[in-house]
């Protein structure tokens, strides 16, 4: 009987050997090679054609292998998780899972790999998930795992990337791996990331996310690459069964004298040129001083001003005596601080003596530092935004954000890791210490700052 | 390189060029500035070297030149981390100090009577460094930190100027989805580097030269970026030859756009010259042809490219006659069984009739695993042996 050889060339499959009358449909002709070509992604729908006419399918195509899988943490999955990976497993192993920040998303993937028993790769969209991921697979598997990424270039059977290097060497190792968990999979269909899964063979896509849609609607692109939604539930869905509730506070502080005299004439800068402009520094008038930064002298020294107010703002050192303040109400409680600066981050690492994680943080150190965190060495850490997304804090009652903006989607997810339940934990609290530039703010906000010792 | 935030180009109708700058301007003084704050800052932390860059751009609204000189610089340094401090064991250290001492405050009070700034000294000295280079020891091994400890010093300003223009031509490829690229010399370079990037291609004969369309294996499918950054990797291939001339489609924003490129922008390429001879056979029969002025052949270096969809080769020699004939010549060199191998097997593959190999006698292999005519020479390989086979095997292209 004829037989049809399908074959992987950087991230995309050719046929060859004995070509069938009837071509699947998801092949071209390509004239550069004389050969038919598709796109990796087309893998399944092949198989599904050539069984359809009875064609016999040689597939060469993936470098996968097959692995001994054992879950050796025990987990005791709650209900929504069973459910959310069972679905999964329905749909054929293809699909995406949307569920709240810290409602253990990490479950469904570590279970999706115990049961696919081959080589699998986990996408993150930052070096410090890639870094957790990593913990958790080693843990969870007592193999070694690979790392791409973050200085790292080591393949193995189970290896943990970002979406960035993961795109880079799509057409390398795009038939490595049989299966292919995207976490925040939300994140996917931005154009270069996109080709991740299109140019890998990989059989079995697990999609995670808490925020599902995007504003452009380019979601269903995720529905073609990974698979449909197959389980969703909402933050509201499991409020007060699974997630404890939390307590926001928010502090305001001003700056110091000569802080505000310095934003006072930075700010001047700033307001003269869109005064001057007739710019509106928020949307399309945004994106438009940022253009003309790259040309307008004016533009960039305004720019540059903005920029300066952000620090001035975000270094406050009313903020430091708050942070002080609120390490001493809760010393006997773990405390995570988090800013978006890393500069801030250095600095109250050298003030306070508290170990600090960053996206310079290397996966060993930050490994001692959770675990120090986790034990009882540390009651305090400090961390940048690189915590922003789902990672996996070791449980913390309190949480000290010190910000200037504030997105609500950011705020959730931040949430998220004070929300997670945890039996030891009653209620968390959540702090957010802002600074006002402006003095009216101040007076009325001062006397919310909370007494040291209550 | 430069990264794609540092390009600066200009779009109008349909055609983005990249906004290349004169070695005689005023940015030659620019340049003269960068590299004096490098050299300046060698055995220096980078932090330094940052801020003195900093203060050099200011406000200036053409700072990603400034920021792009730098660039290729710090391309062109290395760095070590400061002293001999491990700042990993050191902050394992401190912290674990820290924790053991209590709630350390910011600002003393009745319940909190314990300071970090009092206890720092205590710190530092069980953890043995000196009590005021704690702050900057604890994170010694951060970026910032690391110290320029060496500098490629030949760099001079207008070849920093030139490596920068270069290298905006190369960012403006970035965005790529396809190149074509027609050139006329250079072959062997060219094609190695294809190779080495990875880049599919599709190859025509035009006058005098040959067409190539470059994209990669994705590109069947849709206009990917993918292959931008291996385009700007063989740009300073295609730099090396004398005459070509290139159109890339870029996407710039949501469109596609053209970057023409060719000679007369004078760009420079860094990659080293290719040797002109593979062997002292293929030099010697060079010269020998190019002294007979009255032979009716002309004699040129890897004048030509045969190719097919699996394989392309360019013969040692390629010969013209007046009337129009073509022949290849290739000297099969000394080296390894496997070379040989693959060597006929792309000769076979390929197979054209006007293909003529030269074997030397030394090199032991036996007549039949040559298909086509051959050649066989003891040390030297003569005219006399050569142009009577060229005269009878070399053709008219169509």
């Amino acid at each position: 009987m004829a037989e049809v050889i399908l074959s992987y060339d950087a991230g995309t499959l050719l046929l060859e050997g004995d070509v069938p009358g009837r071509v699947p449909p998801q092949f071209q002709w390509d004239p550069r090679v004389e050969k038919f070509r598709a796109p990796a992604v087309a893998r399944r729908g092949i198989h599904r054609f050539c069984e359809g006419l009875g064609i016999v399918l040689r597939d060469q195509c993936s470098g996968a292998r097959k692995l001994a899988l054992e879950l050796r943490t025990n987990f005791a999955p709650r209900e929504y998780q069973q459910e959310a990976y069972r679905a999964w497993e329905e749909a054929g192993g293809c699909g995406m899972v949307v569920l709240p920040t810290g409602a253990g998303k990490t479950f469904i993937a570590l279970a999706a790999m115990a049961r696919v028993k081959r080589s699998a790769l986990v996408v993150a969209p930052t070096l410090e998930l890639m870094n957790q991921w990593y913990a958790l697979l080693t843990d969870a598997f007592g193999k070694g795992v690979g790392i791409l990424g973050g200085g790292y270039h080591e393949v193995r059977p189970l290896t943990v990337t970002t979406y960035d290097s993961a795109f880079i060497y799509a057409a390398e190792y795009g038939n490595r791996f049989d299966l292919l968990i995207f976490d925040e999979v939300h994140h996917l269909p931005a154009p270069n990331y996109r080709q991740i899964p299109q140019l890998s063979t990989a059989w079995c896509r697990l999609g995670l996310t808490a925020t599902y849609e995007r504003q452009d609607g380019e979601h269903a692109v995720l529905e073609e690459l990974i698979g449909p939604v197959v389980f969703r539930k909402t933050i509201n869905d499991l409020k007060g069964e699974f997630l404890a509730d939390y307590e926001l506070i928010r502090i305001h502080t001003d700056l110091t004298e000569e802080e505000a005299a310095r934003y006072a004439l930075v700010e001047k800068d700033y307001h003269d040129y869109l005064k001057a402009t007739g710019l509106k520094p928020f949307g399309g008038g945004w994106d438009e001083f940022i253009r003309r930064s790259a040309y307008d002298p004016d533009a960039r020294k305004a720019l540059l001003a903005k920029q300066e107010m952000k620090r001035i703002i975000i270094g406050s050192e009313r903020k430091l005596e708050v942070l002080d303040s609120l390490l001493k109400q809760h010393w006997a409680d773990k405390v995570i601080i988090f800013t978006e600066q890393n500069d801030l981050v250095y600095r109250i690492s050298r003030e306070f003596l508290i170990p600090a994680i960053t996206y310079q943080t290397k996966a060993r150190e930050r490994k001692w530092i959770l675990d120090g965190f986790k034990g009882e060495l540390f009651h305090a850490i400090v961390t940048s935004k690189v915590l922003n997304e789902g990672i996996d804090v070791p449980s913390a009652k309190i949480a000290v954000i010190l910000s200037g903006s504030a997105s609500p989607r950011e705020q959730i997810q931040r949430l998220g890791r004070i929300l997670r339940k945890d039996p030891a934990r009653r209620q968390a609290v959540l702090y957010e210490v802002v600074t006002s530039a402006t003095a009216e703010v101040n007076i009325s906000s001062r006397r919310r700052i909370p007494d040291a010792h209550p | 390189m430069l990264t794609l935030d540092l390009l600066r180009c200009r779009v109008k109708d349909d055609v983005v060029t990249p906004i290349y700058i004169s070695s005689s301007g005023r940015y030659f003084n620019v340049a003269n500035q960068v590299i004096a704050i490098y050299h300046g800052c060698l055995g220096r932390a980078l932090g330094e070297l940052e801020r003195e860059l900093d203060e050099l751009a200011g406000s200036a609204a053409d700072y990603k030149v400034y920021r792009g000189f730098a660039k290729l610089m710090a391309d062109a340094m290395d760095l070590a981390p400061p002293a001999e401090v491990d700042a990993e064991a050191l902050r394992r250290q401190v912290f674990t100090l820290a924790a053991g001492m209590g709630p350390l405050a910011r600002r003393a009070d009745l319940l909190f009577p314990d300071t970090v700034a009092e206890k720092a000294p205590e710190i530092a000295a069980r953890a043995g460094v000196p009590a005021e280079t704690l702050p900057t020891a604890l994170y010694a091994d951060l970026r910032e930190c690391q110290v320029m400890c060496a500098l490629d010093a030949s760099i001079g300003p207008k070849e920093l100027i030139e490596r920068y223009n270069t290298a905006l031509a190369q960012a403006m490829l970035f965005r790529a989805v396809q190149m074509v690229a027609d050139v006329y010399d250079n072959y062997r370079t060219i094609f190695k580097y294809l190779k080495l990037t990875r880049l599919m291609h599709v190859i025509t004969p035009i006058d005098g030269g040959y067409r190539l369309r470059i994209d990669g294996p994705a590109s069947l499918f849709t206009h990917v970026e993918r292959y931008g950054v291996a385009m700007a990797n063989l740009l300073p291939a295609i730099l090396k030859g004398t005459r070509w001339r290139l159109v890339a489609k870029v996407r710039v924003g949501p469109d596609e756009k053209l970057f023409h490129l060719s000679r007369k922008e004078g760009l420079t390429s860094h990659y080293r010259d290719e040797p002109e001879f593979n062997s002292a056979a293929e030099e010697a029969l060079f010269r020998r042809f190019s002294r007979k002025a009255k032979s009716k052949w002309t004699i040129e270096r890897e004048g030509a490219v045969l190719s097919s969809p699996d394989t392309v080769m360019i013969p040692d020699f390629t010969f013209r006659h007046e009337d129009g004939r073509v022949a290849h010549l290739e000297i099969v060199g000394f080296w390894t069984p496997q070379y040989l191998a693959r060597k006929l097997e792309k000769v076979r593959a390929l197979d054209p009739p006007n293909l003529i190999l030269a074997v030397p006698q030394s090199l032991n292999c036996a007549n039949e695993e040559f298909t086509g005519p051959v050649i066989h020479f003891k040390e030297r390989l003569l005219m006399k042996d050569v142009v009577p086979m060229l005269e009878a095997h070399a053709i008219r292209l169509p």
